[in-house]
């Protein structure tokens, strides 16, 4: 919401004073190649995938190398079931067969990983997600800050009862739309305290799929991508939200995203970074005609 | 409470007593009175009075009241004030003696007496270290943005004061954080000192005086905030004849009338402002864009009333706000508003009292709508305020020419409002309250300037401040948990349902010494020292680098302990006899307890239990100021240089080491010169250099789910610095036909001359053309050159 409001003044108050951005060049030194992982089990069925990499330089678009040498696998902890994860191809894979999902709605989970020696363990829960009801749009001229082209919005109500957490993703002709946020939700909007229970997902979040800077053109595919999460994982989503939108006028200080894999032995500072999370997913997507 | 502040009065009570038996004096007689401009009746603050032989001075206070004791005899009055003609006068003291000093405008005068007769010594008549004081005519001759003189952008060129940016919010002054400035207007309190973000300041120049800033040893009269108290006086307004000022620029336009009520005796001053990029720029704006807006505007008035010889009253007021909305979307508006009530009483030639009494308000709303043609309608409406009244009777005793005692107490309530979100849907209503905090300050002080010998002076002052949290809803209690992880809430206390009484939750009471001391170790060569501890009982909540028009102020509470500064200062200040220049430095170390900080993934945004993200820390900063002022002749201005940094240390955050604050400029540069050509034009210049702020940028990427995310892996905060910030300005101002009634001028700017593109803040996105690759980007506010043209009018 403050962003979105900003974002208004900027253009409207410091725009007309000829602000500029430029691209420049920037020594920073590069950090520690520090492991972390990405992985996210959804309830989809088929093969899920969790990786385990070691970072690289920020400004540094070389792929991040991935190690190889760690056993992980998934506990389903309400079911007691174990699945392993192997290795190939830079990524650890399970795959339970075709129509078949390791990730159930309500179902607690666990993830190992034992690498040189040292086993390191974190747990989340899978939480339920509503399905998009609709994308809509419309073609828009130049206006102010809004460039020419077609602006979507995407509908969808927040499931009743209970809180719910999401992460909405925008796809643009199948590849992450990287114009606009990254968002996430309480109840459809943003307040743990507006009990907000039942709502329409708020227009910021609604109107959010789209780019003023790039708007869809024709023939382009829309793909809203809605996750349910849990609480946890929305802290480590909105943060991460944060530091990717940051900047401008009112950039914040840049805040690491935390990690909730710990070592399993005592007294160790070693250190695995990343998330897992698990979440289930519903989709649609809308072709600018 | 109640009980506390009468403990606190009595003591000073007692202490009084002992200065009264102390000060017995032999028969003397008094000449007391008021120093005003005699072309406008407005009261000279801060006027110089020397008496010979003797070589006893005093200054006019803020209301131009002077007093001052001497044994019988002949004696030769000179008063002295910065652009004024001297006014000399010779009195034959045989009897108390009230006297009206009619000060007469330098301009009007042959200049030359006024640069030949006169040194004037600004930093060397007042007794404490760090006062700045800058008058409306010297705001005016400083190169402005877009040709609007501004009050608190003239003070960025002065030693230790700074800010963020172009375009931010508010002022740093040595190192402190930019909540931590108290702005007074006419002694109430304002929290939001900007229009247009950070661009303009919310004080007309047609309608101030005089603008005074303690960014040292505060005097004891002032508290509640730590780092400086910026003390704005507005006029008073021509009590001779009526007469209107007035200009149009580039930006807005501003008009003020101003006339007597009552020739002499009362006048009124009306001031008004307001921008129309948005009415210009229509005509250029597609058909859907012509309903935005995008305009602020500001009132302020003002009127005294003499009421006879021993009683003034004085009631000024200030209105302004800030307008934005876009495609009937979006709506956005905040603003200040004070109210003051003054009445100065005069209990003899001796005993000055004024008691003001004050109110202010900012608050803020927000208002989003779908569009209209949306199939699901939805608003949302969210509303803030913070309210203070206040009540600060001072009471100033001219004892005797060795003692100037000044003493009184204030009563201050504050009303936090957090906010009000309310969400409508088609079928929903969602809603957020927050509730609103309470706090009350209680403070009572006495100061005793003291003309110990001839050379040495020394201004000793206590200040008693007791401040309390008052609830009359739900208190929130939190546990103790690893620093900068966000602290579980324990229980809500409910102490009402927000109607009721209000309970005290908790409190503090702090002693604050004041002291400054002055000694002239050889003529016109005066060494200084200086202490001040000051404490502050609020807070901006504000995580990003310029706070937004929409951060909370949020009261000292059950778990957030009041800041406390500690500074000392030393300093010294000359000018030489051969050369009409003044030098100074001075030296400062300034100790912070419980300097505000916010956890790593703080919500500050209408979130009922924030308290919960939100740490205290350490801070410190030290450095060292160096200026000569010319203040008099053709050329005129100041050159100064400042070397300091601002540290703090927070428990949880870059590995519990001391980091730069977001606001530290190392090395900071101010040159500000002013050239009169001839009796048509005049010119001026101002060049501003500061070290870049620090910043933190990531130094490796994690790559989840295709995001590239920031993260940096030594942990430490401000470890790098964006490049160093420069800009010049000049302006020439050319008087225009100078008719028997209109008078007139206009000003040319150039602001940004040489077209620098200071960096604002450097951040990371993806490449416009390949979204995969990450690239740094610099925002500068301003990319160009702002030329400006403004006509000033007089009548």
């Amino acid at each position: 919401m403050k962003k979105f409001i900003l974002y208004i003044i900027v253009i409207l108050g410091a725009g007309a004073f000829t602000s500029c951005e430029k691209a420049i060049d920037l020594e920073i030194p590069v950090g520690d190649p520090v492991p972390y992982i990405d992985a996210w089990l959804t309830d989809k069925p088929g093969p899920q995938q969790i990786k385990f990499l070691k970072a690289v330089g920020y400004l540094d678009n070389s792929a991040p190398p991935a190690i190889a040498d760690a056993q992980i696998k998934v506990t389903d902890l309400t079911i007691n079931q174990t699945y392993d994860f192997t290795y190939s191809n830079g990524a650890y894979t399970h795959d339970p067969g075709a129509g078949i999902s390791i990730g159930v709605i309500g179902h607690q989970y666990k993830l190992s990983i034992t690498w040189q020696g040292e086993t390191f363990e974190a747990t989340d829960k899978l939480n339920r997600v509503p399905p998009i009801d609709s994308i809509t749009y419309e073609f828009k001229q130049e206006n102010g800050g809004e460039k020419e082209g077609y602006y979507a919005k995407f509908y969808a109500v927040d499931i009743k009862g209970g809180k719910d957490y999401y992460w909405i993703r925008t796809y643009r002709n199948g590849v992450r739309n990287q114009n606009v946020d990254e968002m996430w939700s309480i109840d459809g909007a943003y307040y743990e305290d507006a009990n907000s229970d039942g709502f329409n997902f708020i227009v910021p979040i609604r109107e959010g799929i789209t780019s003023n800077e790039k708007p869809y053109q024709k023939d382009d595919v829309v793909k809203v991508v809605l996750r349910g999460m849990s609480k946890d994982a929305k802290e480590f989503i909105s943060l991460m939200a944060t530091q990717l939108s940051n900047g401008g006028m009112f950039a914040k200080v840049l805040a690491n995203v935390p990690t909730n894999v710990s070592s399993q032995k005592q007294g160790s500072t070693n250190k695995i970074l990343g998330w897992f999370g698990t979440v289930s997913e519903t989709e649609l997507s809308k072709k600018i005609e | 409470m109640i009980r506390s502040t009468i403990r606190i009065l009595s003591v000073l009570m007692i202490l009084l007593s002992v200065v009264m038996v102390g000060f017995a004096q032999p028969k003397k007689f008094t000449i007391s009175g008021y120093v005003r401009d005699a072309a406008n009746g407005e009261a000279l603050i801060n006027a110089t009075i020397t008496i010979n032989p003797g070589n006893a001075t005093v200054q006019s206070n803020s209301y131009g009241f002077f007093s001052i004791s001497l044994a019988p005899g002949k004696y030769t009055l000179t008063a002295t004030y910065a652009g004024f003609a001297v006014v000399t006068r010779e009195i034959s003291l045989t009897e108390n003696l009230a006297l009206d000093l009619q000060m007469k405008n330098a301009a009007s005068e042959l200049n030359e007496v006024v640069v030949t007769g006169e040194r004037r010594l600004k930093r060397t008549n007042t007794v404490a270290l760090g006062i700045q004081q800058m008058s409306i005519g010297q705001i005016k001759k400083i190169p402005a943005f877009l040709g609007e003189p501004d009050v608190l952008k003239a003070m960025l060129t002065v030693p230790g004061i700074t800010s963020v940016g172009e375009g931010a919010n508010g002022f740093n002054v040595r190192g402190g954080n930019v909540d931590e400035n108290l702005i007074i207007m006419d002694e109430a309190p304002v929290y939001n000192s900007s229009h247009m973000l950070g661009f303009f300041s919310v004080f007309n120049p047609d309608a101030v005086k005089n603008v005074t800033l303690y960014k040292g040893a505060f005097p004891a009269e002032f508290g509640g905030r730590t780092s400086s108290v910026l003390d704005i006086r507005m006029k008073d307004g021509n009590n001779q004849k009526l007469a209107v000022n007035g200009g149009i620029s580039t930006i807005f336009s501003r008009i003020s009338i101003e006339g007597p009520l009552q020739k002499d005796k009362s006048s009124f001053i009306i001031a008004g402002r307001r921008s129309y990029i948005d009415v210009l720029s229509k005509p250029f704006m597609k058909k859907d864009n012509r309903d935005n807006q995008f305009y602020f505007y500001d009132l302020t008035a003002k009127g005294n009333w003499q009421l006879n010889d021993k009683n003034t009253l004085y009631l000024s007021g200030y209105y302004g706000r800030d307008v934005f909305s876009f495609n009937n979307q979006a709506f956005m508006d905040w603003g200040n508003m004070t109210t003051t009530l003054r009445w100065n009483h005069l209990f003899s030639q001796k005993l000055f009292l004024n008691t003001s009494v004050y109110y202010s308000k900012y608050d803020y709303s927000l208002k989003f709508n779908s569009e209209a043609k949306d199939t699901k309608q939805q608003s949302y409406n969210w509303k803030s305020d913070i309210q203070t009244y206040g009540v600060k009777p001072t009471l100033t005793w001219y004892i005797s020419n060795k003692h100037q005692v000044k003493t009184g107490v204030g009563l201050t309530m504050y009303n936090f409002y957090p906010g009000k979100g309310v969400m409508v849907d088609d079928v929903n209503k969602a809603e957020i309250n927050l509730v609103r905090r309470y706090g009350i300050e209680s403070a009572a002080f006495l100061e005793d300037t003291w003309k110990v010998t001839k050379a040495l002076t020394v201004q000793a002052g206590v200040r008693l401040n007791y401040y309390a949290y008052l609830s009359n809803s739900s208190v929130y209690h939190y546990r103790d948990t690893t620093a900068n992880i966000r602290k579980p809430l324990d229980y809500i206390e409910v102490l009402g349902d927000g109607k009721g009484t209000k309970k005290k939750v908790s409190d503090w009471t702090y002693f604050e010494p004041r002291l400054s001391v002055r000694y002239e170790v050889k003529k016109n060569t005066f060494l200084k020292a200086g202490y001040a501890r000051s404490s502050q009982y609020m807070h901006l909540l504000s995580n990003t680098a310029s706070p937004t028009p929409i951060d909370l102020y949020f009261p000292s509470t059950n778990n957030i302990t009041p800041s406390v500064t500690d500074q000392v200062s030393v300093g010294i200040v000359t000018v030489p006899q051969f050369l009409n220049l003044e030098f100074s430095a001075e030296v400062f170390y300034k100790k912070m307890q419980n300097v505000l900080d916010y956890i790593d993934n703080s919500n500050l945004e209408l979130n009922p239990e924030v308290e919960a993200d939100l740490l205290t820390g350490k801070g410190k900063s030290y450095g060292v100021e160096f200026e000569v002022r010319k203040e008099t002749g053709k050329w005129q201005g100041w050159l100064n240089y400042t070397w300091s940094r601002s540290y703090r240390k927070t428990e949880g955050i870059s590995n519990n080491e001391w980091f730069l604050n977001r606001y530290d400029r190392t090395h900071v540069i101010n040159l500000a010169v002013t050239r009169e050509l001839n009796d048509k034009w005049s010119v001026s210049a101002n060049f501003n250099y500061g070290s870049g702020n620090p910043a933190t940028y990531p130094n490796v990427k994690l790559d989840i789910q295709g995001i590239p995310i920031p993260y940096n892996t030594t942990g430490k905060r401000n470890d790098f610095r964006l490049p160093a910030y420069h800009r010049l300005d000049v302006a020439a101002t050319m008087k225009g036909r100078q008719g028997k009634k209109l008078k007139q001028e206009w000003v040319f700017g150039i602001y940004n001359l040489y077209a620098r593109q200071n960096a604002y803040s450097i951040y990371f996105k993806q490449n416009e053309d390949d979204p995969s690759k990450r690239e740094a980007y610099r925002l500068s506010i301003l990319g160009s050159i702002i030329p400006s043209i403004t006509w000033n009018f007089k009548f």
